[in-house]
């Protein structure tokens, strides 16, 4: 990095833009290394960064928000009914909603297919019984895309303040994380 | 009589609308973005979906365009996976091609090498290497279809030509 900054120092550009605008060697090195932390970041969803909007219709066509969720613990799941991974994580949904709905914990299925017949069939035959969105654009959806979502089965544990804490938990990992949760919120 | 035959040159070779993938590789082929959208990508793809029960995709060929079993190749191995069955599906009013005679269709070259004595011969799988799972071509070479493979050019101008299966 000192190296790469040293390189510059000698460059007649650089020289001339430090007379020009007065600025100090360390300032300059302070704004390289912000530039290299910002790379990586670009638009994807990270850990403990709020989520990306969510505005979706649920099966009677009525538009669900997740900031409605504010306040609670929400597995926000991205999924589709032709998806075998994703019906075999629906068994561990079903499970860990039924034992944390009831102190507080939500899930949200925002399905990519495109075949509303099947999606609603997939609901049926999985017993889902949380709020159920759908994005028929199947994987042109631009919120699979805010969310950085390349596959599914993908999902996002978001808190209480609306921030991504964790993505594609499975199984266990999953069901550890809500105990360690809901143990903590206990007084 | 010369209207009939261009027609037949138009039409009577627009054999396969559809096809029928099944991907294989580390991941769930089918839940991949990737792949749906290289498949997407190539010019004769109209839609493709995804088929749970057969865990498939099923492709449809834009109307009086060709499929290019070469180019779904290549695009299933850029996203990452590979073939593990690709089925041609003819149109209902297309003609049952003659077994052991090659025939062009698009800018590929095909030979019948085996048809089941039932069905209508409307699906027809591939049976050459990289078009199936590596054990299910080893088993192929070692059958009779085999044989009859190697008594068949492995290519025509220059162009690979592909085997084929159909019930």
């Amino acid at each position: 990095m000192l190296a790469i900054v040293k390189l510059a120092a000698k460059r007649p550009f650089y020289k001339q833009f430090v007379t020009a605008y007065k600025v100090s060697r360390a300032s300059l090195f302070a704004l390289l290394v912000l530039f290299i932390l910002a790379l990586p970041a670009e638009a994807q969803p990270h850990f403990q960064q709020p989520a990306p909007p969510l505005v979706l219709p649920d099966r009677t066509g009525i538009k669900v928000d997740l900031l409605a969720y504010r306040n609670k613990y929400v597995l926000v799941d991205f999924w589709a009914s032709w998806c075998p991974p994703c019906r075999i994580f629906n068994r561990t949904l079903v499970k860990l909603y039924k034992r944390y709905h009831p102190v507080g914990f939500e899930v949200l299925s925002v399905s990519l297919d495109e075949d509303k017949k099947a999606w609603q069939r997939a609901i049926r035959t999985d017993g889902l019984s949380w709020t159920q969105l759908v994005d028929t654009t199947a994987w042109n959806s631009v919120v699979a895309q805010a969310w950085d979502v390349w596959g599914v089965p993908n999902s996002f544990l978001i808190d209480t303040e609306g921030n991504i804490i964790a993505r594609n938990l499975h199984g266990d990992e999953l069901e550890k994380k809500l105990a360690e949760l809901y143990q903590k919120q206990r007084p | 009589m010369l209207l009939l035959l261009f027609w037949g040159q138009q039409h009577g070779f627009a054999q396969f609308s559809q096809a029928r993938l099944q991907a294989t590789g580390l991941t769930c082929a089918m839940c991949s973005k990737a792949i749906h959208q290289a498949l997407e990508k190539l010019p004769f793809v109209q839609k493709v979906t995804a088929q749970l029960k057969e865990s498939a995709f099923d492709i449809t060929v834009k109307p009086g365009q060709h499929i290019e079993p070469a180019l779904i190749r290549m695009a299933v191995e850029e996203a990452g996976f590979f073939i593990g069955a690709l089925y041609l599906i003819r149109g209902e009013e297309s003609v049952m091609p003659a077994l052991n005679s090659p025939f062009k269709e698009g800018g590929s070259y095909y030979i019948v090498v085996e048809k089941a004595a039932r069905g209508e011969g409307r699906t027809c799988q591939i049976l050459n290497e990289h078009f199936l799972t590596e054990k299910a071509f080893a088993k192929i070479q070692a059958g009779p279809q085999g044989t009859v493979m190697r008594q068949q050019p492995g290519s025509i101008e220059g162009s690979i030509v592909f085997y084929l299966k159909c019930q």
